[in-house]
């Protein structure tokens, strides 16, 4: 058999031509900028701070000037202090957001792709989530007592939560004409599984693990304020008794970050997966 | 030509229920193609044009009457029989050439000879520079080339295309309409075209069957006995036109190229049952 | 599925097996002391327990006390929410300048805000308030932003051809497509100011209060109060959840489709 081709003619012709190199310097020329004025607001707020603590406006307890801070912040850093305190709440995070994430997978799964598991578990699983973690916290100090174990309990359980409702949701959303289409193929039930309903769901699956991570660093910090000797949360309460606002802020400050740059990682990371939603079209 | 491809369509009828109650959609349809045959099915919507080849298909096993082909009874779909959806249903993510191996998934071929045929079927719908680009990135012609290409890379005996040129401009649509001809032409296949577009049913049918709605049945057959390739503005073909088209004014529906559009709002929408 | 009627007797067994096991297991080992029965008690001992806070009226009161202070927050932290997100989505330079900012403050885990609220303003009524405040303020702002920037430009343009001055494109065509999007806003921040108010009532141990009640329950290990607390939390939350999408279905009643169903 000859085949002779079909032209790809008009518009599609004209196919992948890479992105010129002017528009790229254009681009990273315009991203300066934008980082550059987003950087005024802060700097004029650490100014107004500068100038509130020579003048005196503020008392030093309440407002340290942002020298102190920034001595303060050193201090935590080379002593290898504040390093301390971050592995200690990364790894409570990590160790919980992994069994919550994966607790919350597996009931997912289940309830998303079969209705009896959903059955069975569907009630007692929306029962327990309208109680939120700040519910918890109490009924698991009596139970569990005040410790380590408690700390990931709830945190794992604000993980859990997002991950299996968001992976739920996303298996039963798989459009029916694309299910028919593995069915005009004959795929087998594994074949539809791997080839239409995981990569369907797969970008619902991620914002519940985004919004798992997010919960469980707020929880994070709730659950170390309270209980933990240990974590950046320690470091504010510490911070706090002992009216030391630089360590207080610090602490804050990196908790912000923290939780800024998990969230771009895990954002990344779902850009890597889904490369057919977030590519340009070339066509 | 062998007779055991043979589609047999006895007495058919399909009806829906939904809450508002009950709604038949096919009546008492006969019909009846060869093997290697082109049937172009054309009517209003509503018709039950695209509910008949979802029937056909094997999407749909709930139905009165009989479905056989080749003296067995449709259930269930399978790998001889292709379909080119409407609405395409590429998945979005998978690229072009994967799309089209998916068709391959449990076809009896070795990795290299299923890798050999996504090439080359890519190759026939003019696609092999595009084999990695995502649905996405591709235009709306292109999209139905990877359809196309999807329905035929494992070979089917018969190949059903519902409206596959619906949402085209007519430039990328009359240039499809030569290829699918071709391709036909070499593959010595089956294909039966749903479609409101008269014309392009007459060019590419050897035989048009016009449906009539409420419920959908078959109002007339015409043979186009015009030899190919055939060219528009041809008097017969324009006189087979035409004739069709009068059959749609009579029909309670003014007509243009495309026939009974207006209608649309009219008939009951039952999703793809139009 | 259509409710209960359209299940299965099959089907509605599966689904109360297994809040049937728990409670069933909870009833039996509280009575028969399975469990150590000075924390585990019995729904009885709930009951009784919060017929004794309702007759001293303590309960209403609790109620109430959190209501108020949730209700002074959230109108605080919606007030400026609005303010800020509006300014941040109509002035190009507003946005350019205080977005970034704006979304790193967001990042804060919010809790992290209290040692300091209390070294700023003690542990009285005022950080309170403030905390309840921050918590409705990030998703009003992000959401007035977000709302007001995805008006299509084709309404801009709507608003152009027409030659609106900025008051007139600002209640006919920016507000109103924004709107669904701003309600999205004040719904999450209805939600979130109720758990900020417990939590801070929690945190800084405020009197009579839901927060209060969880504190002095965990602190005594009276699981009876504790319960009591949950069960109010949760309670008041899912109604004040229904409240605002109630509120925010009546509001968008006319548009098409509704990004809260």
């Amino acid at each position: 058999m000859s085949k002779p081709a079909l032209s790809a003619r008009g518009p599609a012709a004209r196919g992948f031509a890479a992105r010129p190199f002017a528009t790229q310097r254009l681009a990273a020329r315009r991203f300066a900028g934008r980082a550059l004025s987003a950087m005024i607001l802060p700097a004029a707020l650490l100014l107004l701070w500068q100038i509130a603590s020579t003048r005196g406006w503020t008392p030093r307890q309440i407002l340290p000037p942002p020298k102190i801070v920034w001595a303060s912040f050193l201090d935590l850093a080379s002593s290898g202090e504040l390093l301390t305190h971050i592995k200690a709440s990364l790894l409570r995070v990590a160790i919980s957001f992994l069994i919550g994430s994966g607790a919350g997978l597996v009931l997912g799964l289940g309830m998303g792709l079969s209705r009896r598991v959903e059955d069975l578990f569907g009630v007692a699983f929306h029962a327990v989530n309208q109680v939120p973690t700040l519910g918890w916290l109490p009924v698991m100090i009596v139970v569990v007592g005040l410790n380590d174990t408690l700390s990931y309990i709830l945190i794992a359980q604000a993980v859990f939560v997002s991950v299996a409702i968001n992976t739920q949701r996303g298996l039963r959303q798989t459009p029916e004409r694309l299910v028919e289409v593995a069915r005009v193929f004959r795929l087998t039930r594994a074949q539809l599984l791997r080839k239409v309903i995981l990569p369907s769901a797969a970008p619902q699956i991620f914002t519940g693990l985004r919004f798992g991570l997010a919960n469980g660093w707020v929880s994070l910090v709730v659950v170390e304020l309270l209980i933990s000797s240990e974590g950046l949360g320690y470091l504010m309460s510490w911070g706090r008794q002992a009216f030391q606002l630089d360590l207080v802020l610090v602490a804050i400050l990196v908790v912000g970050v923290i939780g800024l740059a998990m969230d771009a990682g895990l954002a990344r990371l779902e850009g890597l997966f889904s490369r057919w939603q977030t590519e340009k079209r070339f066509a | 030509m062998t007779t055991s491809g043979t589609i047999d369509i006895r007495n058919l009828g399909k009806a829906y229920s939904s809450p508002q109650g009950g709604f038949q959609v096919l009546q008492g349809l006969n019909l009846t193609i060869r093997p290697g045959e082109f049937v172009s099915i054309v009517g209003g919507s509503g018709c039950g044009k695209s509910t008949l080849l979802r029937l056909i298909s094997g999407l749909e096993e709930d139905y009165q009457g009989d479905i056989r082909i080749g003296g067995e009874r449709v259930r269930g779909t399978s790998l001889d029989r292709g379909i080119v959806f409407q609405d395409l249903r590429l998945l979005p993510w998978l690229n072009a050439e994967q799309n089209v191996a998916l068709a391959l998934e449990n076809a009896p071929l070795s990795k290299a000879e299923k890798r050999r045929a996504v090439a080359d079927h890519l190759e026939m719908v003019g696609l092999e520079r595009f084999a990695k680009a995502y649905p996405h990135q591709l235009s709306g012609g292109m999209s139905q080339r990877v359809a196309i290409a999807r329905g035929l890379v494992n070979k089917p005996e018969l190949l059903l295309l519902d409206e596959p040129f619906g949402a085209l401009d007519a430039l990328t649509r009359s240039h499809l309409q030569e290829e699918l001809e071709r391709v036909w032409k070499e593959e010595d296949i089956t294909m039966v075209l749903v479609t409101h577009d008269v014309e392009e049913a007459v060019f590419l049918a050897d035989r048009v069957i016009v449906m009539e709605p409420g419920p959908g049945r078959i109002r007339r057959e015409v043979k186009v006995p015009l030899p190919r390739p055939r060219r528009r503005g041809d008097p017969r073909f324009v006189e087979i036109k035409e004739d069709i088209l009068r059959d749609f004014s009579s029909s309670r529906t003014s007509v243009n190229g495309y026939a009974a559009a207006g209608q649309a709002a009219a008939e009951p929408q039952l999703g793809w049952a139009t | 599925m259509n409710g209960l009627t359209g299940l299965s007797t099959r089907r509605l067994l599966l689904k109360s097996l297994l809040p049937a096991l728990i409670l069933g297991y909870y009833a039996l080992a509280t009575r028969n002391h399975w469990l150590n029965p000075r924390i585990w008690v019995t729904p009885g001992q709930i009951w009784h327990a919060a017929a004794g806070l309702n007759r001293d009226g303590f309960l209403w009161l609790a109620v109430g006390e959190s209501l108020l202070r949730d209700l002074i927050g959230f109108t605080l932290g919606t007030a400026s929410g609005l303010l800020i997100g509006g300014a941040l989505g109509l002035s190009r330079w507003a946005d350019r300048l205080g977005t970034p900012t704006l979304h790193f403050l967001k990042a804060i885990a919010i809790f992290a805000w209290i040692p300091m609220l209390t070294m700023f303003f003690g542990i009285g009524e005022l950080s309170k308030i403030v905390f309840i405040a921050l918590s409705a303020f990030y998703p009003v702002a992000l959401n007035t932003l977000e709302g007001i920037r995805s008006v299509p430009p084709s309404q801009r343009e709507l608003a152009r051809v027409y030659r609106l001055n900025p008051w007139q494109r600002l209640k006919k065509v920016i507000a109103p497509s924004a709107l669904p999007s701003i309600l999205t806003g004040i719904q999450l921040a209805l939600i979130l100011t109720w758990l900020s108010t417990v939590g801070v009532e929690y945190f800084m141990s405020a009197g009579p209060s839901i927060g209060g009640i969880l504190l002095n329950g965990a602190e005594s290990f009276h699981l009876d109060l504790v319960f009591i607390g949950v069960i109010l939390l949760g309670g008041i939350g899912f109604a004040l959840d229904q409240l605002a999408h109630g509120v925010g279905r009546h509001l968008l009643r006319n548009r098409p489709q509704t990004l809260n169903a």
